[in-house]
């Protein structure tokens, strides 16, 4: 009993120096990209439509570990830390693109970008601007954040399905140039590689 | 702990990068904080005019400043004379005395700078705001002008064409310097410090300007050596006032060469379109309700628009709402200056050469007879110009459809290759919003169609690179661009957009005076007040004075041209002539006009028709008459 405290906190310790590996990265990789999407605009032809594009691109890559994550493990394992910061940084920069996308390229005119994009691109976009923050802010909420139950189960799936076929439809289906395309099928093939091997873990078990 | 301490330096590393990002956009967001600027007309108007953002930066200011220091060998044309380049070049330069000691800086350089040159902290082409400020081009860079008498110069006039501005040599000689492979924002910066010591800015602001001075350098060097394909290398020394080499000299430009090169994307090099930097007085939409020589413009935004953007403004820098307002306003200035804004008449330049009021009444009966049908009249005594007669406000067209007066002057303004692309190309230039953003993806579509069922496949692809080019830009304006034309204007809510699309490019109307822009074969008749401030004559500045231009003295066929003495007897420009060996060898009027060359033809308009060798005394007391009304107008 004695020894097992010692043990105790030593895993506590790692528990925690694990948490601060992933915030440390999550955070430098958030950080990297969004000056990336910014200072970048300086040398683009047009800074404004450079950083509102830049800032999606930036929230696709910092998703698509969290997507990846939670399709392998939802309802099977805990989602774990690294989804958490993955996907709060994905929506920190899905906020940067709507501050750029709409504040700089459509002043404020919400009309204008259903006017401009269609309905299908655009009722996606302002429904996950309502949708991820609201599952970022119960990630952070929740003491049952990793496991989910009941109808907060049901919500996470809605969320993550959400956030996963925006892109897809945005990316991928209106790809608007190469980037998009390509960052849209990266994504595509890492969330359909995680369910490969949700398939294949569960088998395994089998 | 290593990990430890790893995983929390990264989170601190994380940290300062996203704290040093936002501090960069705020930054951004003071530097380009504008306030529109409000007031009367004449006082917004004149500062739009003379001080406004238009796009057109130049120079980062410290550069300017010390140009003849770090770049003098792509500024000098050898032909200085004493003359500062500014002035070589013929910007209009502080003579007095009172600033003539002065080093420009950074600090006295609204003062300083040529007049017309504004300071602005945009970044050439992608129209980011930074600290570090540059000279900029602006309408009264061309549009100002001073006469040079024999008793000294006249005060700047505003609104006038500058008939002394080589603009075009002063593009190559910027072309030059910013090629030069020695120079770097280091040498620029420890140039300046040099010759503004007292003109030292704090630690963090001198980094971000040379940061922002070498990236302007990359930037412009490589886009200039990228575009040598299309515009050659530049001239240099005296090759800048050589004819043979920069054909449009001084007071010209070649619009229409620019405009293919920017607007379409192709050579421009066999155009001749030579164009005088033309006066821009009384533009009021009744007066003058198509703008141009040839009328192929219908509003003076998009008339202004078109030049800026044929100046080498970037469609994105226009639709910062400061370069769009001033664009808007210093349009405006030029609708009423000369009416509710005061233009200096000739009797105020030149109180001592006014001509007899017997022989101006008398001038205005021989103006009626010959001038008034085509450019109506300002009754004797003044008053409002009156725009009526026979064919004011009509197309003259070269093959004489129409039936009116045979001008028969110089066609290769409007004979130009690849004139007809251009109205369809430079509407669809600017993406508009709501119905005329489809309006113009159908009209560049069927374009492509039409050519390709004409059997014209390059021109099909022509039309389709137009396409992705505009599809482009609709995406990055999607509230459409601020300038963007026809437009319904704005707090007018019973205007429908969808009704003046019938007057955009290819225009459906059968009547081209309803369109927005047109490439009619045609010159077009407008009144021209302020004919005094108009020389040098006809569209191509080929007549130097307006005794020529009536045929009271013979046209010179070679003149030199450059700071040129302005005679208020002839009513224009003293034609210098050329030396025994056909040069013209004072540097101060170096440029040889020799009218028999493509564009440079002075003939026609005989209004009068009479032979200048062989006039009656009738005649000839007619044409006095005639000469003493135009100083009225």
């Amino acid at each position: 009993m004695a020894a097992a405290a010692p043990q105790a906190i030593r895993s506590i310790g790692r528990r925690e120096a694990a948490r601060l590996e992933a915030v440390s990265v999550t955070l430098l990789l958030l950080a990297v990209g969004f000056a990336l999407a910014m200072f970048g605009g300086l040398v683009a032809g047009d800074a404004d439509f450079f950083r509102a594009h830049a800032s999606a691109w930036v929230s696709a890559l910092l998703a698509t570990p969290a997507l990846s994550v939670f399709v392998r493990r939802f309802g099977r394992a805990p989602l774990g830390d690294w989804w958490r910061l993955f996907w709060s940084a994905g929506w920190v920069m899905m906020a940067v693109h709507l501050w750029w996308g709409l504040g700089a390229l459509h002043q404020w005119d919400a009309a204008s970008v259903f006017q401009r994009q269609g309905f299908l691109v655009a009722a996606p976009i302002f429904l996950i601007q309502a949708i991820w923050p609201l599952d970022v802010a119960l990630a952070w909420t929740r003491r049952d954040w990793a496991r989910a139950a009941g109808g907060y189960r049901w919500w996470q799936a809605l969320a993550g399905l959400a956030v996963f076929l925006t892109f897809f439809v945005s990316l991928v289906v209106f790809r608007n140039d190469l980037e998009s395309l390509v960052l849209g099928l990266v994504q595509a093939a890492a969330v359909l590689l995680a369910g490969l091997l949700r398939k294949l873990d569960r088998e395994g078990a089998a | 702990m290593i990990r430890k301490i790893v995983n929390a330096g990264g989170i601190v590393l994380a940290l300062l990068l996203i704290a040093a990002t936002l501090g960069w956009l705020w930054l951004e967001r003071s530097w380009s904080r504008w306030d529109r600027p409000e007031g009367p007309l004449a006082e917004t108007g004149y500062q739009a005019f003379t001080h406004g953002a238009f796009g057109l930066e130049a120079l980062p200011v410290k550069y300017a400043a010390v140009i003849d220091k770090v770049s003098a060998p792509a500024f000098t044309t050898t032909l200085e004379d004493g003359r500062s380049p500014w002035r070589t070049y013929g910007f209009i330069t502080d003579e007095s005395g009172k600033g003539g000691d002065s080093q420009l800086c950074q600090s006295n350089a609204e003062n300083l700078l040529p007049h017309g040159f504004a300071v602005t902290n945009y970044l050439p082409q992608r129209a980011i705001q930074t600290p570090l400020k540059f000279a900029a081009l602006t309408c009264a860079s061309c549009h100002s002008g001073r006469l040079r008498t024999a008793e000294g110069l006249s005060e700047t006039i505003t609104g006038m064409g500058n008939p002394e501005l080589d603009v075009i040599a002063f593009g190559d000689a910027v072309r030059n310097a910013v090629l030069d492979p020695s120079l770097t924002a280091g040498k620029i910066m420890d140039a300046y410090d040099q010759a503004c010591p007292n003109d030292r800015t704090g630690f963090f602001t001198r980094q971000v300007e040379k940061l922002v001075m070498s990236a302007w350098l990359s930037g412009i060097r490589s886009q200039t050596g990228s575009e040598t394909g299309k515009y050659g290398l530049p001239y240099h020394g005296a090759q800048m006032k050589d004819a043979a080499d920069i054909p449009a000299g001084p007071g010209r430009t070649r619009p229409f060469r620019s405009i293919v090169r920017v607007a379409l994307n192709l050579p421009g090099e066999e155009n001749y379109a030579y164009s005088k930097i033309p006066a821009v007085f009384e533009q009021r939409r009744d007066l003058r309700p198509r703008a141009q020589y040839d009328g192929s413009v219908r509003n003076p935004v998009t008339r202004s628009f078109i030049a800026v953007y044929a100046s080498g403004a970037s469609v994105l820098a226009l639709s910062k709402p400061e370069v769009a307002w001033d664009v808007r306003t210093a349009a405006a200035y030029t609708e009423e200056l000369g009416l509710s804004i005061p233009v200096p008449s000739f009797a105020e330049t030149f109180p001592k050469h006014l001509p007899d009021p017997t022989q101006v009444e008398a001038g205005f009966q021989v103006y009626k007879t010959w001038c008034a049908d085509c450019h109506g009249y300002r009754p004797v005594g003044g008053g409002q110009w009156v725009a009526e007669g026979r064919w004011i406000h009509r197309f003259d067209y070269l093959d004489g459809r129409g039936g009116g007066p045979k001008l028969g002057v110089d066609p290769a303004r409007v004979t130009f290759r690849y004139a007809s692309l251009l109205p369809l190309s430079i509407w669809a230039t600017l993406p508009g919003s709501g119905p005329a953003v489809a309006a113009q993806e159908q009209r560049l579509r069927d374009a492509g169609a039409a050519a390709e069922k004409a059997g014209e496949p390059a021109l099909a692809w022509f039309w389709q690179q137009q396409l992705d080019g505009f599809l482009l830009a609709k995406r990055q304006y999607r509230l459409g661009h601020p300038l963007y034309f026809p437009a319904c204007p704005s707090g007018q809510a019973d205007c429908d957009e969808t009704k003046l699309l019938a007057s955009a490019p290819p225009c459906s109307e059968d009547d081209p005076q309803k369109c927005q822009l047109t490439d009619e074969v045609a010159y077009y008749n407008n009144p021209v007040p302020e004919l005094y401030l108009r020389a040098p004559f006809l569209h191509n500045g080929s007549i130097p004075n307006a005794r020529q231009l009536i045929n009271l003295e013979p046209r010179p066929e070679r003149f030199c041209r450059g700071e040129n003495l302005y005679d208020p007897d002839a009513l224009g420009f003293v034609a210098t002539e050329p030396g025994p060996d056909g040069r013209c060898d004072d540097p101060r009027v170096a440029f040889l006009f020799d009218t028999t060359e493509l564009g440079n033809s002075n003939r026609g308009h005989d209004f009068p028709p009479w032979d200048p060798k062989t006039l009656t005394d009738e005649q000839r007391s007619q044409l006095e008459a005639l000469l003493a009304y135009l100083k009225t107008l």
